[in-house]
């Protein structure tokens, strides 16, 4: 039979899978720590003495162990943005409003999160986070609703 | 160093964001008989595949080496899929050139391709981030790389602005008209691209690449079948691949270390000192525009905080002296799995002379990049005229 040109052009599908990570300990504590007490826990390298937010378990920078957590923040500091304008599905806030990297004080890595579409959301400016309600928080990185500006530059933070 | 191993054929599909008319594995068939052809070789000369694509998601079928392979004419024969982020077009044809240099295999075809249009590509592109945190702000790839964006624009202000994107974008649209491969194939000005909606200020729409149903394939032979088969094979003069940490902003965006890393590793195999003055032209993975400048960067093609005058002076133009992404580069065409790959052929074919239209002349080298996953993997690939 001879072919024929595609009619039946697409076969449709939708999946739905489910996961359920598992944490490990250290990023267990940091998890619980947000949703617990509202704060920001780094790990420190016992070799190299990075202090890595969120902590891992294993060093990054020289891959040794890290069993310390110590708390960071909670102001910190802006190292880039990127400002959404429209909407989109699954969008972790409401349009407008800016990806942000933040260096929480104290800390040698960054974070990345959300922030409002507000000016003083500029590269060396100071922010802090708003937590969500107690009863809001599950233990996620979300726990923490978004950045906000804090004043002025960030000198010393 | 290694035994001699040189690309002596490439094919590709022409890049369209969608294709209706064949599926993943007739159109991975297409782009491998072509480089066949090219090479003046036949299915059944090849000793061995390597395929690559990004992650399952895109087209939601697991271990799709599966169904690929025997539509390269090859089985049963020895397969092996490959994957490291957006770089997996260029690490497919790397391991390519390491199943031959090992001395095992003689001739090997190596494909990379991807089929966006089967899935939602910013879903797959969302789901690829660490699960634990950056999972949730589903940053996708114009966030990212708008946050890689504007920390290299403020580290370099004033003397690199929104602008000197704006051009790059232009000028690989430009190329993309010499390109019978090229999705996007329409010439755009400055202003055009300045007033473009935003999408992840400072990315605006036309400083973003499409995305695109495509593959690309190179075959990749021994010395004795390339002097044998080619006139003028691309030898594979230097490789590097580097790695960094998975979690986003742990990387300096705008000078990733990674980069600088892969491409020392790739100049000492080549024994290339001065890349600026001794490459002959560059195709880097530019899926955004200001991308471009950041990797020249971090290639040592220009100064850090020298991408703007890199752009403004005309020397990366096509007839320019180090023309970059003569391809028409990622802002053109964007089959994911395929881009890094297809910056290896056009580097390639650059090298054996074959690539039409948009031929430079005088290319003795030439180089691809690659930058893949959170900004952490990068892949550079040299080619020579000689060995």
């Amino acid at each position: 039979m001879a072919l024929q040109p595609p009619e039946l052009t697409y076969m449709e599908s939708e999946s739905r899978c489910d996961y359920n990570w598992t944490t490990g300990e250290v990023v267990g504590t940091f998890l619980a720590a947000l949703r617990d007490h509202g704060t920001i826990l780094a790990g420190v390298c016992e070799s190299c003495g990075q202090v890595a937010v969120p902590p891992t378990s294993y060093c990054e920078s020289c891959g040794s162990e890290v069993s310390e957590l110590r708390e960071v923040g909670p102001r910190g500091v802006v190292m880039s943005w990127a400002r959404v304008a429209d909407g989109f599905g699954g969008a972790p806030a409401e349009a407008p409003f800016r990806y942000v990297l933040v260096r929480p004080a104290g800390a040698d890595t960054e974070l990345l999160h959300v922030a409002p579409d507000d000016d003083g959301i500029r590269i060396g400016a100071a922010v802090r986070p708003e937590f969500r309600p107690r009863e809001q928080r599950g233990g996620a990185i979300t726990d923490i609703k978004w950045f906000v500006p804090d004043g002025a530059e960030s000198e010393g933070l | 160093m290694t035994r001699p191993v040189a690309v002596i054929g490439t094919g590709q599909t022409k890049y369209v964001s969608r294709r209706d008319d064949k599926n993943v594995p007739e159109i991975v068939r297409e782009a491998g008989l072509r480089a066949l052809a090219d090479a003046g070789l036949k299915p059944s000369d090849v000793d061995a595949v390597v395929i690559g694509s990004a992650p399952e998601i895109f087209e939601g079928v697991n271990y799709p080496e599966d169904w690929i392979a025997p539509a390269l004419g090859m089985c049963p024969g020895p397969v092996m899929r490959v994957h490291t982020g957006g770089t997996v077009g260029a690490a497919t044809g790397i391991a390519g050139f390491y199943h031959v240099a090992s001395g095992i295999y003689d001739t090997v075809l190596a494909v990379a391709y991807q089929k966006l249009s089967d899935g939602v590509p910013q879903y797959g592109l969302s789901a690829c981030y660490d699960p634990l945190w950056d999972r949730d702000f589903a940053c996708g790839a114009p966030a990212l790389v708008g946050l890689q964006s504007r920390q290299y624009l403020d580290r370099h202000a004033p003397a690199v602005t929104e602008e000197h994107g704006a051009m790059v974008a232009v000028k690989n649209r430009r190329n993309a008209l010499l390109n019978p491969y090229a999705q996007i194939r329409k010439e755009i000005t400055v202003a055009d691209v300045m007033s473009s909606p935003p999408v992840a200020e400072p990315l605006k729409l036309l400083d973003c690449c499409p995305t695109s149903d495509g593959a690309a394939a190179m075959v990749i032979v021994s010395e004795q079948t390339a002097r044998k088969k080619c006139p003028r094979p691309a030898w594979f003069a230097g490789v590097g691949t580097c790695s960094e940490s998975p979690y986003v902003p742990h990387v300096d965006m705008a000078y990733p270390e990674s980069c600088v890393r892969a491409a020392q590793q790739a100049y000492q195999m080549a024994w290339i000192y001065e890349p600026a003055k001794e490459l002959d032209v560059a195709e880097v993975y530019e899926a955004f525009s200001f991308q471009e400048l950041i990797w020249c960067e971090a290639l040592g093609l220009c100064g850090p905080g020298e991408g703007g005058k890199l752009i403004e002076s005309g020397r990366s133009e096509l007839d320019g002296a180090l023309p970059v992404n003569t391809s028409g580069g990622v802002l053109s065409s964007n089959p994911i799995g395929a881009s890094a790959m297809i910056r290896q052929i056009e580097a390639a074919m650059q090298v054996m002379g074959r690539a039409g239209e948009h031929q430079v002349d005088g290319v003795h080298r030439a180089l691809a990049h690659s930058w893949g996953g959170a900004i952490q993997f990068s892949t550079v690939t040299i080619f020579s005229d000689e060995i």
